[in-house]
């Protein structure tokens, strides 16, 4: 569904973000795209959405180029930016006005979670808050029941029981041809929820598994201890204790926390690399 | 209620161009009822100040006039969604081609914009008559110039104007002087490459910069050349084509 090879880009003027970068991403999952600030999510987005032009290499979406920007693709991705485009009008006419441009977009749906989020179709959008706005925009994106969802850190001004009904909407609406892009640094608000983990470091995908696979490899514990625990790959302290990562020799269950996993891929990582190359040895590429 | 979805181009640019007006009346309406209270209260002062003396009203003229200004300063503001990024992002995203979105807005910002305030302005014309006259003892006379100065003016304010909608999408931001000032320097080149040529070509007749005296005479008279259609035509014709080529190109080029 959507596949990058050997892309390179850089925007003029600057140092290149991707420098032969690779990547397949098919349809039923929700990934989840980690990175540290600048590492290059949001340009991954942006290439994959065709609002950005590959330098280099072949970029396949749908089974079309996105830089020329066709309507049967574009009309099967929507795309919420953190900041998203807030139209001076009310919530029933921004439905009216752009819902056109989506084939199978469903109305019933829309109404029904704007109202799960205790809002009005009259609602004028502007005057909304910044929550409020990407309650709408989430909603619509939902209803348009495009094959490729793309969601720039969505729960970004999102309060406590909204991050909740975002988990529940974002389950639902999911769909056997359908593929969720979620890019956070929340990666707490994406528990239960984004499987598989994509991480991005230095214009380069250094890690790409499954959750499944990642319990495989990885042996996640909390040790309530004031001592720093042994023979671990990475720890990290927390009140009481230390939440740790060690190689999973047996067949040990542990639930992954992806906050730790992140920041283990990006200090320990030529670790975390080798054990998981040796654990699921199909899934290289690196 | 639901809406249909937007099949086949020609509902694409139905939707598109729905959008327009909907993004755009509020300016709209704001800003021609600016135009209209300033240019009935000029007639009021007028009236007021002269007690004894007929005016003539708002004709086809001041139309042309404010027309010209008003529909450079729209097309200049028909892409102004590529200055911020979150709309051009937006904008960008949106399931239509690059033929489609070029077409709804100029339909929108060239045709549909111009025609709104030419109609709006000749039922402000006959209200303002109509409403004057009742206060001033019918001293405002309806202007007596002719409508063919308007109806004449329009294949070159649509070329103006689509100049300024390309303008509009090669620089979003401060479009309009942008444009003017390009075209500005853009029309005084030409003129200076052309003088070199002529001072090349015709070395013989010139002392310097200067055409000596008793040389040829070089004047040109340019409304002897627009007589003739085909000439009219031809530069009209090359002048949309560029700049809609230039626009096509241009908007398809786009990047955040």
């Amino acid at each position: 569904m959507i596949s990058l090879q050997n892309v390179k880009f850089s925007y003029s003027g600057s140092r290149p973000i991707f420098d032969d970068l690779q990547l397949e991403l098919l349809p039923g999952n929700i990934y989840g795209l980690l990175g540290k600030n600048g590492a290059g999510k949001s340009t991954l987005l942006k290439l994959i959405n065709g609002l950005v032009f590959a330098k280099q290499g072949t970029a396949n979406v749908l089974g079309a180029d996105p830089s020329e920007r066709k309507v049967e693709m574009l009309s099967e991705i929507f795309f919420v930016q953190e900041e998203p485009f807030i139209p001076n009008m009310s919530i029933l006419s921004y439905c009216y006005t752009y819902a056109p441009f989506y084939p199978r977009f469903d109305y019933d749906k829309f109404f029904k979670l704007i109202s799960s989020f205790g809002l009005e179709g009259g609602n004028q959008m502007d005057k909304l808050s910044h929550g409020q706005k990407k309650k709408v925009v989430l909603s619509f994106a939902v209803s348009t029941q495009s094959k490729i969802l793309i969601l720039d850190e969505p729960t970004n001004g999102l309060d406590i029981p909204s991050k909740a009904e975002f988990r529940r909407m974002m389950t639902e609406a999911m769909f056997e041809d359908r593929m969720i892009i979620i890019s956070t640094h929340q990666v707490r608000d994406m528990i239960h929820l984004i499987d598989p983990i994509i991480i991005v470091e230095d214009g380069k995908i250094i890690f790409q598994y499954s959750l499944e696979e990642i319990a495989k490899a990885l042996y996640f514990e909390t040790h309530f201890s004031m001592h720093e625990p042994e023979g671990v790959i990475y720890s990290e302290r927390i009140a009481g204790g230390f939440l740790s990562i060690k190689e999973n020799t047996g067949d040990q269950t542990s639930d992954p926390d992806i906050e730790v996993l992140f920041n283990a891929v990006l200090t320990k990582r030529e670790q975390i690399t080798a054990i998981m190359k040796k654990t699921i040895p199909q899934n290289f590429k690196q | 209620m639901k809406n249909k979805a937007a099949e086949n181009s020609f509902q694409r640019i139905i939707a598109l161009v729905i959008r327009e007006v909907k993004l755009n009346y509020k300016s709209f309406l704001l800003s021609s009822t600016i135009i209209f209270i300033l240019l009935g209260l000029g007639d009021v002062i007028v009236l007021y100040n002269n007690p004894n003396e007929v005016t003539s009203g708002m004709g086809p003229n001041s139309l042309t006039q404010i027309l010209f200004i008003w529909s450079l300063i729209w097309a200049s503001l028909s892409f102004s969604e590529l200055i911020s990024s979150s709309n051009k992002h937006f904008y960008l995203s949106l399931p239509a081609s690059i033929g489609e979105k070029l077409v709804s807005k100029a339909v929108f910002f060239l045709i549909l914009i111009p025609l709104a305030f030419s109609v709006a302005y000749i039922i402000f014309m006959n209200l303002e008559f109509l409403v004057l006259n009742l206060g001033f003892n019918s001293r405002l006379v309806r202007s007596k110039q002719e409508w063919s100065v308007f109806f004449n003016s329009i294949p070159l304010l649509f070329l103006g104007v689509s100049c300024f909608f390309a303008g509009s999408i090669w620089q979003p931001k401060y479009s309009f002087f942008k444009t003017a000032l390009f075209g500005f320097i853009l029309l005084i080149a030409t003129a200076a490459l052309g003088f070199l040529i002529f001072r090349i070509i015709f070395y013989e007749h010139f002392d310097g910069f200067r055409i000596k005296e008793n040389g040829l005479n070089f004047n040109i008279n340019m409304d002897h050349y627009f007589e003739h259609s085909w000439v009219k035509y031809t530069l009209f014709s090359l002048g949309l084509f560029f700049c809609y080529s230039f626009a096509y190109f241009k908007l398809k080029e786009k990047e955040i």
